[in-house]
């Protein structure tokens, strides 16, 4: 088991009294599997996901285990440099914008794993052909603000990837991007997966990308997990009504477009 | 004027209650004792005796007397009036001629707008102080060309901030309403946009009334503005130099604590304010 | 490079209207200057007034005497003093190295100790630390800066005798010591804005999304303030130093008076209560050039900290 969290609980201090933001939750992810972790905005699913690598925010009590590849809790560092690594929504602002993007997107490997600037930006290179990017180094060279959203997030995942993870915690990785470059982009995450055989924690409030995209999903709601369905099946048969309410709310064509008296459509033709 | 600037934009969220309460208290004080000054002072500003020069503080005079041997309370009680009176009208002069420029260039846009802004482009290279020197070189030194430079001096930047809050305002559909009724400029501006502009721009003008009370010190203290005997603070630090070199502080620092904490006070009520107005946006 | 050239042109025509409105100002002053130039009444003889006249070009419309004024200024002459009959562009030339010193030692200062303890605020903020600083950095900006020069003076000059009241010194050690007070006294209103304002800038860049990304990864603290808040700071912080000493050649004019300092402020003082309107002419108008200076510099500065600013090269 690549990623196990068993009862976590994290309560934040707000100023009108603490708030429990996670309600025992538990998951786990196994190499190669790709989880979801569905909800509304607000359910608890992102802080869920920083917390694997200890982004809580500061002053939050927390109980319960996190385990990441056999290392616990305490291992927090060991975690972040070598097991697992995250991807933001917005990839324009997981950039800092006043540094070139070849210097943000090795600075994993320079300032955190020692490798040269030199040795670095050729792996980064690599990645990011191998994420579909054409010409590296002339993008290393641009700063983010001179880049689409569709390309800085590739460039992220290839950053992400530099340090071989056995983790990828993608928050909604693909919510910022236009319909197409997202396809593209999920198309690429399931590549490197099966390539790298790694453990993917995909977090999403859009329950038919989940069941289109993961073996499993977990629903959460309100800081709890209320359900646990297999990708494939969770639009078929929710049993949940809280996963049934979800998954009626996301707006589908109907089976039939019957054209409205007067309007011409194609089909009519 | 940077400095009022950076207080509004980087105060800290929490301000403790009796802070602010005191701070008003002593705003209300330095009003009252300009208003009251005839009657409350315990000497004569101006009366000077060769007896009592230099005197410490003691049961005849609260704060020492000056290097005339006259009382210092009296003065500083006798200063508020020209000091505070000034910086109001100063802040008067600023505020009316800014909002009207503001108010203009946020209504008519296009060249106008272009045209007043350059008028405040060329203000703005001239810091503030030295502008106003310039009108004091000009007009010779004096009370009234002190404060009457002031508030020009001090227009653009009223006029740059009511120009901001006013194009905001005038992005709200109501406007364009009433625009559509037919509703002129000028009463647009006066019974809907200056209302709602009123509670950002109160806070905003309480700071800047401190910033122009010490620009206007600075100016006294100079010889530029009000002259002797006048009792205004910023003179009463210049006149209390000499006594600073030969060890002798009270002159001098009298008058420039009561400068610095009546500016701290509108300082902080100055910001409390705008806290507490903008929310409601 | 076209809108730093627009924005040259910009300041350009605003240095030009600011000296027509200096030159104006200066000719619609009060006063016949014939009586500065020829002290004696028994010299005003009519030989006498003429030649003085037409040295001063006295007798040209204004517009004549402006472009004239301003023809020499671009050729370096800033015309003559009525009360010292020397060249201005000397008299200046003397006391320019004073008030320049003043000011690079109070900028050093403030920079150094603002930026400083800004940092320190924004590190441990909600501290005691933080709070104190705050606290003393906002009363400090309300102490007008005369104040502040007169109780330097009374305590450290006065009454512990570590400097001497007044005076510029000689020789460059000397300069040095008799500028440390003023400067200091020139840095303190500016040291609480810039630590405001680095501690708010810092703030509000410890809390952007790329931060959490450093931290995601493992980055070590210090790199991510080094690297991420510090680095991201420099724009506002830096733009503010500039604004800060442009406007401190205002300051220069009290702080010269309260100390004595024979720099280019209190020659302004003292010749504007001697009506000696060449004199002011070119010290007004050296500071709006002055100040324009700074904004330039920092404005061309900018875009070398924050790429976004730079104009838009080819996209990707």
């Amino acid at each position: 088991m690549v990623l196990s969290i068993r009862d976590l609980n994290l309560t934040v201090p707000m100023p009108d009294g603490p708030r429990q933001i996670l309600r025992d939750v538990s998951l786990t992810v196994a190499a190669g599997e790709t989880v979801g972790l569905v909800g509304e905005s607000g359910s608890g699913k992102s802080t869920t996901a920083r917390a694997v690598l200890r982004l809580v925010p500061s002053g939050a009590q927390t109980s319960g285990t996190v385990t990441v590849c056999g290392v616990e809790a305490g291992g927090v560092q060991e975690i972040r440099t070598r097991h697992a690594a995250m991807i933001f929504q917005d990839p324009r602002s997981s950039l800092n914008p006043v540094r070139r993007i070849g210097d943000s997107a090795t600075e994993r490997l320079v300032h955190v794993h020692g490798v040269s600037r030199a040795e670095a930006g050729r792996r980064l290179a690599e990645l990011m052909a191998e994420a579909g990017l054409r010409e590296p180094q002339r993008l290393m060279r641009k700063y983010p603000h001179q880049l689409s959203g569709g390309m800085l997030q590739r460039v992220v995942i290839a950053a992400a990837l530099s340090t071989n993870p056995e983790l990828l915690l993608a928050d909604e990785a693909t919510s910022a991007l236009d319909v197409t470059t997202q396809a593209e982009v999920l198309a690429l995450l399931r590549r490197l997966r099966r390539e790298r055989d790694m453990a993917v924690l995909f977090i999403t409030h859009d329950l038919l990308l989940a069941g289109a995209f993961c073996d499993r999903v977990y629903v959460m709601k309100d800081g709890s997990i209320v359900d646990e369905q297999p990708g494939r099946t969770v639009f078929v048969n929710p049993a949940n009504p809280y996963t049934k309410a979800l998954a009626e709310a996301t707006p589908r064509l109907p089976e039939r477009t019957k054209p409205a008296a007067g309007h011409p459509t194609g089909a009519a033709r | 004027m940077t400095a009022v600037a950076a207080v509004l934009t980087a105060a800290p969220r929490k301000r403790r209650e009796w802070v602010y309460f005191l701070c008003l208290g002593i705003l209300a004080v330095a009003v009252a004792a300009a208003v009251l000054a005839p009657w409350i002072m315990p000497y004569d500003p101006d009366a000077t005796s060769f007896d009592a020069i230099y005197l410490p503080p003691g049961p005849a005079h609260w704060l020492g007397t000056d290097q005339l041997g006259r009382d210092l309370l009296s003065r500083i009680i006798s200063g508020a009036r020209s000091t505070l009176l000034g910086s109001i009208v100063l802040l008067a002069l600023a505020t009316a001629l800014g909002v009207l420029i503001g108010l203009t260039a946020a209504w008519y846009r296009g060249w106008v707008d272009t045209l007043l802004a350059r008028i405040t482009d060329v203000m703005f290279a001239f810091p503030g102080l030295l502008f106003v020197i310039m009108i004091i070189a000009v007009f010779d030194s004096g009370t009234v060309t002190a404060v009457i430079g002031m508030g020009l001096a001090y227009a653009p930047v009223i006029a740059k901030f009511t120009r901001a809050i006013a194009l905001e305002e005038l992005a709200r559909p109501y406007v364009d309403s009433y625009r559509l009724q037919g509703a002129g400029g000028l009463e647009l501006s006066a019974r809907y946009v200056l209302p709602n502009m009123v509670p950002t721009l109160l806070g905003y003008l309480v700071v800047l009334f401190g910033d122009g009370l010490m620009s206007l010190a600075t100016l006294n203290f100079l010889g530029f503005g009000s002259q002797p005997p006048s009792s205004d603070w910023g003179l009463m630090v210049e006149e209390g130099r000499a006594g600073v070199i030969q060890g002798i502080l009270g002159p001098a620092l009298v008058p420039g604590l009561t400068i610095a904490i009546v500016v701290v006070a509108t300082n902080v009520v100055g910001v409390r304010l705008s806290d507490k107005l903008a929310v409601r946006r | 490079m076209l809108a730093l050239l627009r924005r040259l042109g910009a300041m350009v025509l605003t240095l030009v209207v600011s000296s027509f409105v200096i030159f104006a100002g200066m000719y619609a002053a009060p006063g016949d200057p014939l009586t500065f130039l020829i002290k004696n009444p028994e010299d005003r003889t009519p030989d006498r007034v003429a030649a003085v006249r037409a040295e001063y070009h006295l007798d040209d419309s204004f517009l004549q005497q402006y472009l004239s004024w301003a023809k020499d200024v671009l050729h370096g002459d800033l015309g003559t003093s009525f009360v010292y009959k020397q060249p201005v562009a000397d008299l200046m030339g003397t006391r320019l190295p004073i008030t320049l010193t003043l000011v690079a030692m109070a900028a050093l200062m403030f920079i150094v100790i603002g930026v400083g303890l800004g940092i320190v605020s924004a590190l441990k903020r909600g501290s005691a630390v933080d709070s104190s600083i705050t606290g003393v950095t906002t009363f400090l900006t309300s102490i007008p800066n005369f104040v502040v020069a007169l109780v330097l003076v009374s305590v450290f000059a006065v009454q512990l005798r570590w400097f001497e009241v007044s005076g510029d010194g000689e020789g460059f050690a000397g300069r040095l010591y008799h500028l440390t007070l003023p400067s200091i006294a020139l840095a303190i209103g500016a040291l609480a804005v810039v630590s405001r304002v680095t501690r708010q800038t810092m703030v509000e860049q410890q809390s952007l999304e790329h931060v959490d990304v450093a931290r995601s990864f493992g980055l070590s603290s210090r790199k991510i303030i080094w690297r991420h808040v510090l680095r991201n700071s420099l724009g506002p912080v830096v733009t503010m130093c500039g604004l800060i000493i442009a406007s401190m050649l205002a300051g220069t004019v009290v702080i010269e008076s309260v100390f004595g300092l024979s720099g280019v402020g209190s020659m302004l003082v003292d010749s504007i209560n001697a009506h000696d309107f060449p004199v002011v002419q070119a010290i007004l108008l050296f500071m709006v050039v002055a100040y324009m200076t700074v904004t330039i510099v920092v404005d061309v500065l900018y875009p070398l900290i924050d790429p976004r600013t730079r104009e838009r090269s080819e996209a990707a």
